[in-house]
């Protein structure tokens, strides 16, 4: 075992090289500070450091059980995650599977780093943006509104609309990044499977619906595993700036995140002990889906 | 095709753990902190052990503030410094945090070791968790050794009434004893409507529905982040209602020495202010995008707003300048309603302090240097900028801005009784408020003053009720729920855990007046 993993990684050297600063990276910054996982379960002082505080068991993890709203601001984490991962992955196939049929190549990266610009402004910025748009008294979208003669709507005062404002949001930033590794994943498919599909007679639609879709599979199926590891962390950034303090729309964009943010602003402890319950919520989440993808179809599951 | 699959989806791989990577120093950083704080903190212990620095070597003060970063500071403290050059020896490194963001930074940065020499904490911020958890120097050693300036500067009262936990540990910011508040109005529009100079709250929603009726384009009043409930309380000089702790939830009046529940008894002052800024959003004379759209202030300095509510006796003159840049012909004025001829209840707390953190190498110069910025002529210096450049004196107690601007901000780090100028800019109106505040023979003291309550015992029941009133408070003070049914929802979730902090403080309070007689 042993001497075929040693075969392995000297057969492979290259790659592994390649991957060494991001695994150290990884083993210093993501599984060394897990220690700090430790103070979920002290009253941690800072200015008694970590092994000074005392020992309170799993008090910390009260403060998040102790009332329903946990479940609201779960709801809400799961449901904007999940619209999230399902229309991002929507949009950036179909973003993908565009841009790879562009022929004429200086169109096709103009338009690619137009889609990509999204993914590079601030949530700050974006969030101006978006008051621009929704504004009650002087926002594009209720200007449009009444000039159709409709009343406007108080879009900031109106939860019900939020979970596809947020989605439109996050899709509108990440599709460009998404479409990038589709992309990537495209380019490693074998002109000569096109080559035989257009002997066949197959049309442009054709060739996209049983060459691109199928042969994208494991690659979908590899990034959705890895958001669903993520399922549990709300978009902080995105809805602290564009919702912020605005309790109006908590009952459909509270998160966890955001929740406890609120509730802990001076508590490292209890903090933590919901981190840590995030992140073994995720695990559980995509050891499930991993097992389910690997019944389903062996070849495509993560491991 | 299967080699080149299988290094597609190596590639992928490699790909994917250094995305991996940007994902998790994310979500890591925070957990990172506590654990290299452990080490920072006690190296910094052991420095402040060894440092008992010869008094005239140079040292560098680092000095954490709320706000945005001054003009023209960089000349104001270049001169401060060349003033200490051969006696303190001190030189500044001011951090300017913005207000929103300051108590989490102020929090991070101690909880990481970073030894700032003098920090601004509030009880409206962190100041009680902070203290709590140790991380402020108790000073009445040092300001008895160092300090008799900054001590001399404040009145007995104002010490013995800023106490927490029986000790001083911040050095109290401030000159008034009722946190002034009042409103910001178009004066402009009001004679437009010709409407009278505004005397009262119904004057004052007179105009206000007067400008919805007529100026379609500006909302009547925009209070982002300064809610009408609180402001319409705070000015309440017959019950002397208090908020206590959870906005109201648990409250004062009277001066009776009691903690009041409002789940149990709802008071029925507290309870017209909620109707009435519900029917003002309702009516639409507050802003439909009150919650959404941040600061009041500057909406009208935007000139969006016919009026907003604003902290202090005071129309800065920051606020008519960008109002007129934006639309020359508008005009500004400002109104209160409390009542010169009734007496409030003071605890005579400030609002602001200065703190030396534990992390500290330099407390002793720290102190020195305060005691130095209360002085009189430095004070001058530091409050108002050079003389004759930026500033200008009118008598002694009194000054004038002149036109390239330094903008004051004492509060946030040197504000005292005996060094204060009013600015002689201000109406004769605004200057009465602030004389009125300033004098101590207008209030009546608190029962409760020097008290603090310590809420070690019901950290988990205070932390829920904080979550939870966090999601109603602002929809509930800004109106734009229905309060009948909010207020249901947060007694039902909450009633049980404020009955026990509830109960909790008034055996302290019990105990703390038992220790007064």
């Amino acid at each position: 075992m042993l001497t075929r993993s040693i075969q392995e990684i000297r057969r492979n050297i290259h790659l592994y090289l390649l991957a060494l600063p991001a695994l150290i990276y990884l083993i210093v910054f993501a599984y060394v500070p897990m220690f700090g996982h430790l103070i979920a379960f002290k009253n941690f002082r800072p200015t008694e450091g970590l092994w000074g505080s005392e020992w309170v068991g799993f008090k910390h993890f009260y403060f998040f059980f102790l009332n329903d709203y946990w479940i609201t601001v779960t709801w809400n984490t799961l449901y904007l995650n999940f619209l999230n991962i399902f229309f991002g992955t929507i949009f950036a196939i179909i973003t993908a599977v565009f841009l790879n049929e562009i022929r004429f190549v200086l169109f096709k990266k103009i338009s690619q780093s137009f889609i990509f610009l999204p993914f590079f402004l601030s949530w700050v910025v974006v969030a101006y943006m978006v008051f621009a748009l929704l504004s009650t008294r002087d926002g594009l979208i209720n200007n449009v509104l009444t000039q159709l003669g409709t009343d406007g709507v108080s879009w900031y005062a109106s939860p019900q609309y939020w979970p596809a404002i947020i989605t439109t949001i996050q899709v509108w930033k990440g599709v460009g990044a998404g479409a990038i590794i589709y992309l990537a994943a495209m380019s490693g498919i074998s002109g000569e499977y096109y080559e035989s599909a257009r002997i066949d007679g197959a049309n442009r639609l054709k060739q996209i619906w049983f060459i691109t879709l199928p042969l994208l599979r494991p690659t979908v199926i590899m990034l959705t595993l890895l958001a669903v590891g993520g399922i549990f962390y709300g978009d902080f950034g995105l809805i602290y700036s564009i919702v912020g303090e605005n309790a109006l729309l908590f009952p459909t964009t509270d998160v966890i995140d955001t929740y406890v943010y609120r509730g802990l602003r001076s508590n490292f402890s209890s903090s933590a002990a919901i981190v840590l319950w995030q992140s073994c919520m995720g695990l559980i989440c995509i050891c499930t889906v991993n097992w389910m993808t690997r019944k389903l179809d062996k070849d495509s599951s993560l491991w | 095709m299967q080699k080149r699959k299988k290094f597609f989806v190596m590639l992928l791989a490699v790909l994917l753990v250094f995305s991996g990577v940007v994902a998790c120093s994310k979500d890591e950083s925070g957990k990172s902190e506590p654990a290299s704080d452990a080490a920072a903190s006690t190296t910094n212990n052991s420095a402040t052990e060894q440092a008992e620095p010869e008094p005239l070597e140079p040292v560098t003060l680092k000095i954490l503030v709320p706000g945005d970063k001054p003009n023209n500071l960089g000349e104001v403290l270049a001169e401060a410094e060349k003033r200490m050059a051969d006696t303190l020896n001190v030189k500044l490194d001011m951090t300017f945090v913005g207000w929103a963001d300051y108590g989490k930074k102020l929090q991070v940065s101690l909880a990481a070791g970073e030894d700032y020499d003098l920090v601004f904490d509030a009880p409206w911020n962190i100041q009680t968790a902070m203290i709590q958890a140790g991380y402020y120097e108790p000073l009445e050693a040092l300001l008895d050794k160092y300090g008799p300036t900054i001590k001399s500067s404040r009145p007995e009262q104002m010490w013995e009434a800023n106490k927490l936990f029986g000790k001083v540990y911040g050095i109290p910011l401030g000159v008034y004893n009722v946190s002034g508040r009042g409103y910001y109005i178009r004066k402009d529009l009001r004679e437009k409507l010709g409407i009278p100079p505004i005397q009262t709250w119904d004057d004052f929603e007179k105009f206000l529905y007067a400008v919805k009726e007529n100026e379609p384009k500006i909302s009547p009043i925009h209070p982002g982040g300064l809610d009408l409930v609180s402001f319409q309380l705070l000015a309440d000089q017959d019950t002397h209602i208090k908020n206590f702790w959870g906005g109201y939830t648990l409250y004062y009046k009277n001066n009776d020495g009691k903690a009041y529940n409002m789940f149990e008894e709802r008071d029925p002052k507290f309870w017209e202010a909620i109707l009435t800024v519900r029917k003002w959003f309702t009516d639409k004379i507050i802003d439909q995008d009150v919650l959404a759209s941040g600061s009041g202030v500057e909406a009208f300095k935007a000139g969006k707003a016919a009026s907003a509510s604003a902290n202090g006796f005071d129309l800065p003159k920051a606020v008519v300048d960008a109002l007129k840049s934006v639309d020359p012909a508008a005009e500004a004025e400002f109104v209160t309603f409390f009542d010169k001829n009734k007496k409030m209840v003071s605890d005579f707390k400030q609002w602001n302090f200065m703190h030396v953190p534990v992390s500290s190498k330099n407390k002793e110069r720290a102190i020195m240097f305060l005691n130095w910025a209360n002085e009189k002529e430095n004070y001058d210096l530091l409050a108002y900028g050079i003389e004759g450049k930026h500033w200008e004196a009118v008598g002694t107690d009194a000054y004038k801005e002149l036109d390239e601007l330094y903008p004051w901000f004492p509060y946030a780090w040197i504000w005292n009784p005996e060094s204060n100028r009013e600015n002689a800019a201000q109406s004769e109106e605004i200057r009465g408020w602030n004389l009125w505040s300033k004098d101590p023979n207008n209030f009546i003291e608190d029962k409760l003053t020097g008290f603090t309550f310590d809420d070690t015992k019901v950290k988990a029941e205070s932390e829920q009720v904080a979550a939870l009133f966090s999601a109603i408070s602002g929809p509930l003070f800004y109106g734009t729920v229905d309060p009948e049914k909010t207020w249901e929802e947060y007694k039902e979730k909450a009633a049980p855990f404020t009955k026990k902090v509830q109960e909790e403080a008034q055996r302290q309070i019990d105990e703390f007046l038992q220790n007064k007689q």
